[in-house]
């Protein structure tokens, strides 16, 4: 019996869904396991019989992941389940987030940066991809409305133009390029409205 | 096209939900003409001009020719058509413009001012009989 994950909180954010997690950074990062280190809230085997998350490539190395003019290498790629676990967790700065005011202090072009890294991934394995953002003490799922998809897919080859890149670009580049875009959409929620405006109820 | 599929929910055994798009394989550098600071401009400026060897070179045609050649071909050909066409209708340029335009003027008096009016009469114009 498959059960969605426990999150502490979620908000719409130009465009995306976003499902946070927060835990305790002291006891995660002690863990031994890389899922439990990582995916605070993803049951591993020792907790309990079942599949579970496993790294594709061993820990500390990056494959490359291409579609057409879009190259990614994301920090880790699981296998989970029927899908792909597509997780960043060396981006951002480092701070940590109060589950009262992550709305705030929220980092689009990271998030952008994640999705477009989740596209490469999805695009080159043909298998549905899941992406996730670990930050120092909070992990979160994105979960891309399909205007904030068109807009990554229909953008890499201005992108490409854009930074001058004859080949491909990476995710940050696609992210930089249609972060504008994406926030002169009518319609998408912008992180910097407030928590009222954009908070909803897990 | 390649299909990306995103998944809306992690559960505790897969994924779940998918929200998908369609990647072109072959994207286009369909891009607005604007670039990146370093990157090369598609719409060259006025700044572009006499810059030197550090200027962008002028975009390309696909097969290969500056667009400022062949703009000036295109230029040079409607104007060669347009005075063609002009020659035709109205004839050699320089007949038209020979004798009626360079013969002298005739010099024609200055008109004569005409003469101020008088002031008009005090006598009235009408008079009223009384009986």
């Amino acid at each position: 019996m498959s059960q969605a994950l426990d999150w502490h909180d979620q908000a719409e954010l130009l465009g995306v869904r976003v499902r946070t997690f927060f835990f305790d950074p002291a006891t995660v990062n002690a863990q031994a396991d890389f899922v439990a280190r990582h995916l605070p809230n993803l049951p591993n085997r020792r907790q309990g019989p079942g599949p579970s998350a496993h790294l594709l490539v061993p820990e500390g190395q990056r494959a490359s992941y291409r579609v057409p003019g879009l190259l990614a290498q994301p920090d880790a790629v699981l296998a989970h389940g029927n899908g792909l676990l597509c997780l960043t967790y060396k981006g951002g700065d480092g701070r940590l987030h109060a589950p009262d005011t992550w709305r705030q202090h929220w980092r689009v072009d990271v998030m952008l940066q994640c999705l477009a890294a989740g596209m490469a991934v999805a695009g080159q394995r043909q298998q549905i991809t899941a992406v996730l953002w670990r930050g120092a003490n909070l992990l979160c799922q994105f979960d891309p409305s399909p205007e904030v998809l068109e807009c990554l897919a229909s953008h890499i080859g201005a992108a490409r133009h854009y930074w001058n890149e004859p080949q491909q670009v990476s995710p940050a580049q696609l992210a930089r390029f249609c972060e504008p875009r994406l926030r002169a959409m009518p319609g998408l929620t912008m992180p910097d409205t407030g928590p009222a405006a954009a908070a909803v109820p897990v | 096209m390649i299909h990306v599929q995103i998944a809306s929910q992690i559960t505790t055994t897969g994924v779940h939900g998918v929200r998908w798009v369609l990647l072109d394989s072959n994207p286009a550098d369909d891009g607005p003409g604007v670039a990146a600071p370093g990157g090369q401009r598609l719409i060259p400026s006025a700044d572009d001009a006499g810059a030197g060897p550090a200027a962008a070179p002028p975009p390309m045609a696909p097969a290969g020719r500056p667009i400022g050649l062949i703009k000036l071909l295109v230029i040079s050909l409607a104007l060669g058509v347009a005075l063609w066409l002009a020659q035709a209708w109205l004839g050699p340029l320089a007949q038209r413009a020979g004798p009626a335009r360079t013969a002298p003027v005739p010099h024609m008096p200055a008109p004569q001012r005409a003469a101020p009016l008088r002031p008009a009469s005090a006598v009235p114009l009408m008079t009223v009989v009384r009986r």
